[in-house]
């Protein structure tokens, strides 16, 4: 599992802004100074936080999954949603933008003969994309189960052809009526290996299918964050007890995760 | 290299720090989370987060709210304990470049002079400052902050065992913080942090709850900066010992404000979230405002209102 080796701050060049979906976009950019810094790992899962682009109005950094990384740049897809947001809404290609990264743990990688189940909800969308892209560079073939609210909210995103998708809506205006995890069944789990990014329901269903299944299974947490490095504990994600007289125990969406196994939560 | 520049470091008790610019305890962890976006060797100093006897998981999520131009946290002095802290942390501490500071926290007088003790015997502690201000935990925390003669009772048995620097953190949520900055002086004081967080709160209208669980939780950032200023103005009119400023500070300018109503030092936090740049670029421009108005040391700041 990909650790943090190096935080680095940085600053980089938007080369793409898009909409993907309704309410959300994509942007691509590139580091000013043409290439990844040293020992720089952004794997699927891991993520960044960006400096709002009217600092100090509003002030803390805003946390985002990469959707992409390569060697000159990096992606993430974002949801317009407060006065952070609106305002990166607003930024154009050739804007600037400050970053914190690559931060936290990501997804791990499936064990040999384990077939990828990727559940998407919403915005969770960036990381799982990428983890699909990732995983059928491996050679593997990901089933992808995608959930939105109503079909312009599903995202227009490159799939890779080793994948398979399944698009869910809750109003059944495109795909499968139902959230993500009613679009599976559990002949879907024999063999399965579990990731999952949305609303908390729909992870904590995907994770009682792989409970009952006998799989595993991991999860990608959603906290408000402050500093993205661990040094404030404000991000604390509520962790199962390993006996019922322990006491309630955290750990840090930051650094321990946000990726985590989804047997470790307290639902 | 200009041989004269002005003096910038800050004596506390019979030690002297290297320059005024530290960072506040609850934003920087034990020194090592910053480590590759920080240049921990221009620090003044770290104060570290908070260690009480017992490990201390932290209050249940959310633990944060932004406001404008600040932050209520909640985080309820999540820490290892000291017994955690001797076995991981100590060794951060004996790498760090500068000094470091351990912030002390209890829920009873008995848990303060444990840990005061404790730390007097270990090398890689400079000093203690005493965090009488918490307002995020049920028992103890602000409770010791706000009453001037409790105050003055565990500031003084904290410092019959501990030699080092010994500073304590004053709360703004009190009448007249002159109060408890002098209870503390009586107390053996060396010198004041000034201020912890304000009291706040954030609610949450489509719950109809507040957005930390607790209810209320601290309030930091530039929101509270002119709060913090008058409170160093009050607390250096009523005191004789060194005052450490903090709160809100995102700039040279801001620090400054700070250092001329009448701090000897201060401290970065919450802007450390936005920009680990910030205590270098405030020290940087704490020394280039010195030189360009030519005052020698830190003291010379003091004393024009």
């Amino acid at each position: 599992m990909a650790g943090p080796e190096t935080v680095v701050r940085g600053r980089s060049r938007i080369t793409d802004h898009r909409t993907v979906a309704r309410d959300y976009r994509e942007i691509r950019c590139t580091y000013l100074d043409g290439h990844a810094p040293p020992r720089f790992h952004a794997e699927p899962g891991r993520f960044l936080t960006i400096l709002p682009p009217h600092y100090p109005n509003p002030m803390i950094r805003r946390p985002f999954a990469y959707s992409d990384s390569w060697d000159e740049g990096f992606a993430f897809i974002y949801e317009i949603r407060g006065t952070a947001t609106r305002d990166l809404a607003d930024l154009e290609a050739g804007d600037v933008l400050d970053w914190m990264g690559p931060l936290g743990t990501g997804f791990p990688r499936p064990g040999s003969g384990e077939r990828p189940i990727l559940v998407s909800g919403g915005i969770g969308i960036g990381p799982i994309a990428y983890l699909a892209r990732s995983l059928a560079e491996d050679g593997l073939c990901p089933l992808v189960v995608l959930g939105a609210r109503d079909a312009d909210r599903v995202p227009d995103l490159e799939w890779p052809d080793a994948a398979e998708l399944r698009i869910c809506t809750d109003d059944g205006s495109r795909g499968i009526r139902g959230s993500a995890p009613a679009a599976l069944e559990r002949r879907d789990a024999d063999g399965g290996w579990f990731a999952a990014c949305g609303p908390l329901p729909m992870m904590k269903a995907v994770h009682e299918l792989a409970v009952e299944s006998g799989r595993p299974c991991y999860v990608s947490m959603e906290e408000m964050m402050a500093c993205g490095v661990g040094a404030c504990q404000g991000c604390a994600v509520p962790m199962a007890a390993p006996s019922p007289e322990d006491g309630p125990a955290y750990e840090r969406a930051c650094v321990e995760g946000p990726v985590f196994s989804s047997r470790r939560i307290a639902w | 290299m200009v041989a004269s520049g002005p003096d910038l470091s800050v004596v506390i008790a019979d030690r002297r720090l290297p320059n005024p610019v530290g960072v506040a305890s609850g934003t920087f962890g034990f020194g090592e989370e910053y480590a590759d976006l920080v240049n921990l060797a221009a620090l003044g100093a770290v104060y570290t987060k908070a260690v009480t006897p017992e490990p201390r998981a932290g209050n249940a999520p959310p633990r944060l709210a932004e406001t404008p131009a600040g932050l209520i946290n909640a985080i309820g002095l999540a820490n290892p304990g000291l017994e955690g802290f001797l076995r991981e942390k100590v060794r951060i501490l004996e790498a760090l470049p500068c000094p470091a500071i351990v912030n002390v926290a209890g829920a009873a007088e008995d848990d303060y002079v444990s840990v005061a003790e404790a730390m007097d015997t270990v090398d890689a502690v400079w000093g203690i400052e005493l965090n009488v201000s918490c307002p995020n935990v049920d028992h103890g925390g602000m409770a010791f902050g706000t009453d001037p003669a409790v105050l003055e009772g565990l500031t003084r048995r904290v410092r019959d065992v501990c030699r080092k620097p010994l500073i304590v953190k004053l709360s703004p949520n009190v009448t007249d913080i002159a109060e408890t900055a002098r209870a503390a002086e009586a107390g053996g004081a060396d010198a004041l942090s000034c201020i912890n967080t304000l009291t706040g709160m954030k609610v949450d209208i489509q719950s109809r709850r507040p957005v930390i669980p607790r209810g209320t939780g601290g309030l930091s950032g530039p929101a509270i900066r002119p709060v913090g200023v008058a409170a160093v103005w009050r607390v250096s009119k009523a005191v004789g010992i060194p005052i450490v400023g903090l709160g809100g500070i995102t700039s040279a300018d801001d620090a400054l404000e700070y250092l001329l109503a009448g701090a000897s030092a201060v401290q970065v936090g919450t802007a450390l979230f936005s920009d680990p740049s910030v205590p270098e670029r405030v020290l940087e421009g704490i020394r280039s405002y010195m030189v360009r108005e030519r005052i020698p040391a830190i003291g010379d700041l003091h004393g024009y209102f």
